[in-house]
């Protein structure tokens, strides 16, 4: 008889990992130890009676936005209040497609030196090392400047030449420049392939073979991007108000420090106006390009050349936003807002100096030997440093754990599939008020996503922090809500873009809406759902550096205090260690989802 | 001067020899199928008459020229009087008809030309498209996203960029192995018209013999990388095809 073939186990991630209900048991463990861990109890999650009275107050206020100043015109010669507003609105606005069209310009040239789809296919060995250089320098350029978040890079660019309007804009730029280009040439590359087979066969350069092969066919997708990054550019321009720079989170701070919370819900209100209605503009641009909106066609029979091109398709809502945008951009720039207190390049020029002096560790610059910075380094990370560094960790995948267990969760209202009266292409009965149901509970988890996902996790946290007082809670649930709206988006696009037959069986069977959703649908998109959790960890570990610059201890509160002090070498150190696990999260993340990404595909 | 000299040609990739000692001239004008099992060295042939990959032994001379002597401009050159259509038409689909067709002359522009003749195309470049796509029943389509058209009618682009090349050679890799056998039969009589009005070279593998019977005057069969057989199609008889097609057990097993 012969010998049955040994059962061989996959050296995969799945067998590191195990089943899909292990990973999410791991997962819940993860997070109570991280809780654990950071010293965070659940019973600390309740408010005081002040937070309580606030929190009253707080809602309260939430219907009956201010028109007007809450306690009259602060000075006789002030604004009327929604002008203010409207002006702080602007601001926003104004730093936020300024920093745009900078980053732009940087994660285009970025993009191209980090990407290799241009390179010559058999490149002599000098022009493949100067290649392979470019490369490194490029991606490594890159990726610091991403490391650092906006805030502080703002907190450094203020610091280090003193306040200025440009500021804000440099501090965005730098950070999403560098998201850009490292996206860009992600979505380029993948593209190289077949753009090399197709052109370069009929004698295209490895630079056309660019321009025209590759560029385009990542151009919907880089478009798509752009638009999205322009969302967070917003939300990032309102939060560097709590550096001093006037856009509206500024006046956030100033009406909460005042308690004028009737403002306060003014601010908020127009805030999120302006986020959600970029995201539907975004939306409504992404349709028209990648095909949800078909375009017109050509309706005559025989057309000639001329019929043709005066009826050729045209999008008169692309061209139109196209011209707005180019306008509303240079008008932005042209009217960038004087500084208060200006400053003469020489004083600049003198700061900017001196800070670059006192970046350098203290007992090197008293000895001028590096030997000296390790012992320095050292006490800094024995002191203050390695706890603050687990704090941020513990934060963001805390944080993260949360929003991945809400929005996974949240599939079961949010499907717009799962959601319908023929879900899944199949007739699940007729009653007029179950499909009232389903219509209210779908529309209602898509706005409490969208409410979610448009709130800056800061001001969240921010405002979290007046209820609950100074544990890390607050911090947790900002960036926890603020996911959880991101990651309901990019889970219910994956759900209801999904192949339909295994969903289709289990209702053919009679199957509910919760067996057909964790018997059908979850066990197919499990793994692209990791594969987002593990990208929106990422992004919680950048932001969670500079939560802490509301007061809670983590590499945020050391940055800020440091920067009180005066003590540059300090701040510097707590940056680049900031610099460093942002870095170090970056590669987990990426290793694991390249991971997933093969078992995707096997 | 033959448009293809092949002479004891061998193309290796690491241990596995994907075509062995062939010797093949194609002339002018001659249209000439490809067939044999999957994995049988079509596409590596394809790609080496395109220059794509190079001869591991042996000669290649592609329009009279020697390939491995060629500097990577006149490579260039060489391929641009070749028309290519990989098995997956190689569009870039996001780029409007008219530009795709466009692109087939991207080996005889410059950079800064071909930018131009996509944003700003000439009227008379323009005529010269819409000329061909009138030949093949497409005309209204000119101005539309290539992605909105159905497979068929993205054949018939990728053939429309091929003949603006205004090549000597037309190399086509199972361009209808994903159609129906009405519109596949339909692109096979296309091509061959094309081809002899304009005197092209046409090879193109395939997988229906029936076609290849039908249209090619000549036909070549590869099994396991060898020519196993190179004669006129009215020859190709059921004794051809065993040795072409027959799969032994290995084979099968794969």
């Amino acid at each position: 008889m012969s010998q049955p073939p040994p059962h061989r186990y996959p050296k995969s991630l799945a067998s590191v990992i195990g089943g899909k209900r292990v990973l999410m048991v791991l997962l819940v463990v993860v997070l109570f130890s991280c809780l654990y861990l950071a010293g965070i109890r659940v019973s600390s999650l309740k408010p005081s009676e002040y937070g309580l009275k606030l929190s009253y107050e707080f809602l309260v206020a939430a219907v009956q936005p201010a028109l007007s100043y809450e306690a009259g015109p602060p000075s006789a010669d002030a604004p009327p209040f929604l002008l203010k507003v409207l002006t702080a609105l602007w601001l926003t606005f104004q730093y936020a497609l300024c920093s745009m069209s900078v980053a732009l310009v940087i994660g285009f040239i970025g993009g191209f030196f980090s990407s290799s789809s241009w390179w010559p296919e058999n490149p002599n060995r000098p022009l493949k090392i100067a290649l392979r250089g470019f490369f490194l320098i490029s991606r490594f350029v890159v990726t610091l400047g991403r490391s650092v978040h906006e805030l502080i890079w703002a907190l450094l660019i203020l610091t280090a030449l003193g306040t200025t309007p440009l500021a804000g804009i440099i501090a965005i730029s730098i950070p999403y420049g560098c998201t850009l280009a490292k996206i860009f040439s992600e979505m380029i590359d993948e593209q190289a392939g077949i753009a090399r087979e197709t052109l370069s066969s009929i004698g295209a350069k490895p630079m056309q073979n660019w321009l025209f092969g590759c560029l385009p066919l990542a151009f919907t997708d880089m478009l798509s991007y752009t638009l999205y990054r322009f969302e967070c550019a917003l939300r990032s321009s309102a939060i560097l108000g709590f550096v001093g720079i006037p856009t509206i989170g500024y006046h956030i701070v100033q009406a909460f420090e005042d308690f004028h919370l009737l403002e306060l819900w003014t601010y908020l209100y127009t805030l999120l106006a302006m986020i959600i209605l970029s995201e539907l503009w975004g939306k409504s641009i992404r349709a028209r390009f990648n095909g949800q909106i078909a375009e017109k066609t050509n309706a005559c029979k025989n057309p000639s050349l001329k019929q043709l091109k005066s009826q050729r398709p045209k999008s008169w809502w692309l061209r139109i936003s196209g011209g707005i945008a180019l306008a509303t951009t240079i008008f932005a720039w042209l009217n960038i807002p004087a500084a208060r207190y200006p400053l003469s390049w020489q004083r600049r020029l003198s700061n900017l100096e001196s800070f670059f002096q006192q970046i350098v560790p203290y007992p090197v610059q008293k000895s001028g030997d590096w030997a000296d910075a390790w012992p320095w380094a050292k006490n800094l990370l024995a002191e203050s440093g390695t706890e603050a560094m687990l704090m941020t960790l513990y934060i963001a995948t805390a944080a993260a754990i949360m929003a991945g267990v809400g929005a996974v969760l949240s599939m079961l209202w949010a499907s717009a599939r799962l959601n319908r009266m023929q879900s899944f292409e199949t007739y699940t009965g007729n009653s007029r008020t179950e499909l009232w149901r389903r219509r209210l509970t779908r529309t209602a988890s898509h706005f409490v996503l969208l409410i979610a996902r448009s709130s800056p996790e800061y001001i969240l946290a921010f405002l979290l922090l007046q209820i609950f007082g100074p544990t890390a809670w607050p911090l947790i649930l900002g960036l926890a809500i603020h996911n959880f709206g991101l990651m309901g988006r990019l889970y219910s696009e994956l759900v209801d873009n999904h192949p339909a037959e295994a969903s289709k069986q289990s209702l053919l069977a009679g199957g509910n809406r919760v067996q057909t959703y964790f018997g059908a649908i979850l066990p197919q998109v499990f793994n692209r759902y990791l594969l987002y959790f593990f990208y929106r960890w990422e992004t919680c570990v950048r932001d969670s550096t500079v939560l802490g610059m509301l007061g809670i201890l983590s590499l945020g509160f050391l940055i800020t205090d440091a920067k009180t002090r005066l003590f540059y070498d300090n701040l510097m150190f707590f940056v680049l260690l900031g610099a460093l696990l942002v870095f170090i999260g970056d590669m987990l993340s990426y290793w694991i989802r390249a991971k997933l990404r093969q078992l995707d595909h096997s | 001067m033959a448009s293809f000299h092949l002479s004891n040609t061998s193309v290796q990739f690491g241990q596995f020899h994907a075509l062995k000692s062939l010797h093949i001239d194609i002339q002018p004008a001659e249209r000439l199928a490809l067939i044999g099992t999957s994995g049988s060295g079509k596409t590596t042939l394809l790609k080496l008459l395109n220059a794509q990959i190079t001869a591991s032994q042996g000669e290649v001379q592609i329009l009279g020229e020697k390939v491995d002597t060629l500097s990577p401009k006149r490579l260039r050159q060489l391929r641009s009087h070749i028309a290519f259509i990989p098995q997956h038409l190689g569009l870039i689909s996001n780029l409007r008809v008219f530009q795709n067709i466009m692109l087939g002359r991207v080996g005889k522009r410059s950079t800064l030309g071909t930018l131009r003749d996509l944003a700003m195309p000439a009227d008379e470049e323009m005529q010269k498209i819409f000329d061909i796509l009138n030949s093949l029943g497409i005309a209204e389509k000119l101005y539309q996203r290539t992605s909105s058209l159905s497979g068929g009618q993205q054949q018939r682009v990728a053939l429309a960029r091929a003949l603006y090349q205004n090549p000597e050679v037309l190399l086509a890799d199972e361009p209808v192995s994903a159609v129906d056998p009405a519109r596949a039969r339909s692109m096979v009589q296309l091509l061959n018209k094309i081809a002899s009005e304009n005197k092209l070279t046409l090879i193109m593998s395939i997988h229906n013999i029936e076609l290849a019977q039908e249209f090619f005057p000549r036909v070549i069969g590869l099994r396991g990388g060898e020519i196993s057989y190179d004669g006129t199609n009215s020859q190709l008889d059921p004794a051809a095809l065993e040795r072409i097609y027959k799969l032994n057990t290995d084979e099968l097993s794969q």
